[in-house]
């Protein structure tokens, strides 16, 4: 892989897309959202026609909204102006959540330009966050129809506008993980918009809405949104500023006054992993992983403190890997990112993120399920244990291959895959045109699993032997030798696999990641195998802890230990929190 | 992938700034792309990167796409089996265009060629292509050419005529599986793994192509140790079970801390 810093040449892009007809020379994201200006201009015009008629209930409303809300909403807005990054993390985390909890489990918050606009004097930023805040919790707890998911996207564009525009840099800072949820959500509601608008073409009659799609196709465009990515990036100048890390300089040195500032750096980050997302959903993985070229993920960053940007990325890494037939590489990911939500548990089970978190985990088992059938392969001992929990009968089922075994290969693909979508708008016209794409993705991973089929049985028999005839071989499975000579030259392949060892995540070297290795002497099979040896050492350690771990409880020591580790997690936290806030201060 | 792959040495500088700027979305780098592989259709170079970066624009401007063009692609990339490449390449079409595909198993483990024609011309000559390459990746190589000089089915062929050089370039796919999985090799198996019709052409390719092997009697023999050789002195070495100081940190501050309990 070249190490040269990629450039990227917005106004190149900008007049050659063709799709927007640009008359100045302004960076790309802000002239998209110019452009989108005007329809939100529109939707302003119509929204105060409607706000004048509906003036009345909503004073109702605003009377009627509890006061734990109004004053919450007010403490936020003057955090928010004050710049009080701690505060607002807070409010962001913890408030926000419980008042969900309390007041709109099941009905959306307070509507942001009739209700809560008035509250903050109109005050522009805060109401575009506030509404990103009110659409996201509409599309985690309700159904958002069409009419949300263009509002939405007019928000995002606006909020985005405000942040590109300004001819100085934004002055304002959000907490981190915040700043992840913005982008995270954003690509979230571009994939589901993309997805319901292909469930309306295929399967809905309603032609009102199928005509308004129509006529909206620059709406959630996939080009408008690697173009907000994209701009990010460059804006902040993240990949040189990576770049300077790498080469052990001062990323403020080539990162221009807005890549110093602490809102820009972050969303030039996110958006590096937000692009790594957004390629796989489009199923080029190999552009997927070369847009994290600059991020080393052996090296912690200060970002990986945001747990959900960690599980974002490990997981598209090691999807990516794995459909590139990197299955060692995939394990590697899957297992990394495993042990370490096993191990950060109690943090998730308080988080409002929970329930992703647990789903996200489900998926890669059952991604790692699928890697160690492909490729045999000694995981850590917990992630095993689980595994065996959660997917072993499954996993045993695929590992025994045959025609059998394929059902669960596409079982747990489809539940672990990600949310495919087209490139495009679908085929109005010929519905019968716009097929899943999971499906397409679906049956060219199978193609991959067929030609492997073979492999267990093989594996089962060659195990057994230090030499073997092929003729032998072939009369036990009932197979022509001439056949069974391709397939042992197959198995020899599959044995072979580039590994990840250092520079980006595309390099790598071939490596032997079997433990059983063949090799024919004409009509001879010679085989070897390697026996791990069993880690005596870390099994006689593990049982000593287990030992002092009842001793300690025959002395009732646990009790006290129990809170003397809640403590420390306890300090941990508020160590973490201050650390934070002196980061983004 | 070794990183030789990924930025081939024959890369013009052009296209390497289409790859390496957001060019890569302008649909007026179409053309440049598609140049590019016929360059490489005539010239036995090859390029991944620039031939998904071309399929990817095809699948935003659909308007552009030229058929035959993402048939070369394809069968450029079976010309690097058994890389991912032809799969990588498959994930970026239109999915369209594979849905009708399905080969019936076979009682052996080669399979079928596709079965249902499609009225979509191009849709049954990537069918055809996908079926060629898990030939290819099942190693079944008397099949896939006998499938290809097939008089049946002319179009194989012609889905392959417009790569310079497509025979050569399988046969050195396949001399690598050979060279990576085997200790000595029949010259008959030779014969209709590489297909040749008879054994000058193989003694000649043996010379060329698998230096460190020699004819010895009806079998190609390696003299030189390489990967297979080392897969057949018994077992390997077992990995040794290291243990790091620091996993003792807890025994020792165990018995530390009873030190104090008891004092």
């Amino acid at each position: 892989m070249d190490n040269e810093q990629v450039a990227y040449d917005y106004d190149d892009f900008i007049q050659k897309t063709g799709d927007y007809d640009f008359e100045d020379d302004e960076p790309l994201a802000t002239d998209l959202i110019d452009h989108e200006g005007y329809d939100e201009q529109q939707l302003l015009q119509q929204q105060q026609l409607f706000q004048r008629q509906l003036q009345l209930q909503q004073q109702q409303a605003a009377a009627q909204l509890p006061d734990a809300v109004r004053n919450f909403i007010l403490y936020f807005h003057h955090c928010l102006k004050e710049n009080n990054v701690y505060d607002l993390h807070g409010c962001y985390e913890n408030s926000f959540n419980r008042l969900t909890e309390k007041f709109y489990k099941n009905t959306p918050w307070p509507d942001p330009h009739g209700v809560v606009a008035p509250l903050v004097n109109n005050d522009q930023p805060f109401v575009t966050l506030y509404t990103e805040l009110y659409y996201r919790h509409l599309y985690a707890k309700l159904q958002p129809n069409l009419e949300d998911r263009f509002a939405s996207y007019d928000n995002y564009c606006i909020w985005f506008n405000y942040i590109f525009d300004s001819s100085s840099p934004a002055e304002m800072e959000l907490p981190t993980n915040w700043a992840w949820d913005i982008i995270d959500e954003f690509i979230y509601q571009f994939n589901s918009f993309s997805l319901y608008r292909s469930r309306t073409v295929r399967k809905s009659h309603n032609e009102e809405e199928i005509q308004q799609l129509r006529e909206h196709p620059q709406t959630w465009s996939t080009y408008t949104v690697l173009n907000v990515l994209y701009s990010f990036i460059q804006k902040s100048r993240m990949n040189e500023q990576l770049e300077a890390i790498k080469e052990g300089r001062d990323p403020d040195e080539v990162a221009g006054e807005d890549g110093s500032r602490s809102l820009y750096k972050t969303f030039g980050y996110f958006s590096i992993i937000g692009l790594l997302r957004v390629h796989t959903l489009l199923g080029d993985f190999t552009l997927a992983l070369k847009t994290m070229e600059g991020i080393d993920l052996s090296k912690k960053s200060k970002y990986a403190r945001v747990a959900g940007a960690q599980f974002t990325t490990y997981y598209y890494v090691g999807f990516c890997y794995m459909m590139m037939r990197r299955y060692s590489d995939a394990i590697k990911a899957f297992s990394h990112i495993l042990l370490y939500i096993s191990r950060t548990k109690g943090f998730h089970n308080r988080s409002a993120q929970y329930d992703s978190v647990t789903k996200r985990s489900e998926q890669m088992y059952a991604l790692l399920a699928i890697c160690v059938a492909l490729c045999p392969t000694r995981l850590d001992d917990s992630i095993h244990t689980t595994l065996r929990e959660k997917n072993g009968e499954q996993l045993a089922r695929m590992q025994r291959g045959g025609e059998e075994s394929l059902p669960v290969f596409e079982e747990l693909f489809s539940f672990s895959c990600p949310k495919f979508m087209s490139h495009g708008p679908p085929d109005y016209d010929n519905p019968a045109n716009n097929v899943d794409p999971l499906q397409h993705h679906l049956k060219v991973f199978m193609m991959d699993v067929k030609k492997t089929m073979l492999v267990p049985t093989l594996r089962s028999y060659l195990k057994l032997y230090s030499t073997m005839n092929i003729e032998k071989l072939a009369t036990f499975l009932e197979m022509d030798p001439e056949e069974l000579r391709s397939a042992l030259v197959v198995f020899k392949q599959k044995s072979r696999q580039v590994r990840w060892t250092e520079g980006s995540l595309l390099d790598g070297e071939v490596v032997n990641v079997s433990d059983l290795d063949i090799s024919l002497e004409g009509d001879l099979i010679n085989i070897s195998e390697a026996k791990i040896g069993r880690k005596f050492g870390d099994w006689f350690l593990r049982n000593t802890a287990k030992y002092y771990a009842v001793q300690d409880t025959i002395l009732n020591k646990n009790p006290d230990k129990q809170e003397e580790k809640e403590h420390k997690e306890k300090r941990r936290e508020r160590r973490e929190k201050n650390a934070e806030k002196k980061g983004s201060k | 992938m070794p990183s030789s792959a990924l930025t081939p040495s024959s890369r013009p500088q052009e296209i390497e700034e289409i790859l390496t700027t957001l060019s890569r979305y302008n649909p007026e780098t179409t053309t440049v792309l598609q140049e590019y592989v016929a360059t490489q259709c005539a010239t036995g170079s090859y390029d991944l990167m620039a031939n998904l970066a071309l399929l990817k624009l095809y699948q935003f401007n659909p308007e552009l796409m030229r058929d035959e063009t993402v048939l070369n692609v394809l069968a450029k990339s079976l010309t690097v089996f058994p890389q991912p490449d032809f799969t990588l390449a498959l994930h970026l079409l239109p999915p369209s265009l594979l849905h009708q595909y399905s080969t019936a198993s076979a009682p052996s483990t080669i399979p079928l060629p596709p079965k249902a024609d499609t009225d979509d011309q191009l849709s049954n000559s990537v069918h055809r292509l996908t079926y060629l390459n898990s030939l290819l990746e099942l190693e079944a190589f008397p099949a896939f050419w006998r499938i290809l000089s097939s008089d049946v089915d002319e179009e194989y062929a012609d889905l392959v005529a417009d790569v310079t050089g497509f025979e050569d370039a399988i046969r050195k796919g396949v001399t690598k599986g050979v060279i990576l999985s085997m200790r000595s090799f029949k010259i008959e198996t030779a014969l209709s793994w590489w297909n040749f019709t008879n054994t000058e052409a193989v003694d000649q390719w043996v010379e060329k192509e698998m230096p460190g092997w020699v004819i010895e009697g009806d079998c190609i023999v390696r003299k030189d140790e390489g990967d297979a050789a080392a897969a057949a002195t018994g077992t390997m070495q077992p990995a040794p079970g290291k243990i790091k100081f620091e996993q003792f940190s807890r025994v020792i501050r165990r018995v530390y801390e009873n030190e104090l309990l008891h004092h």
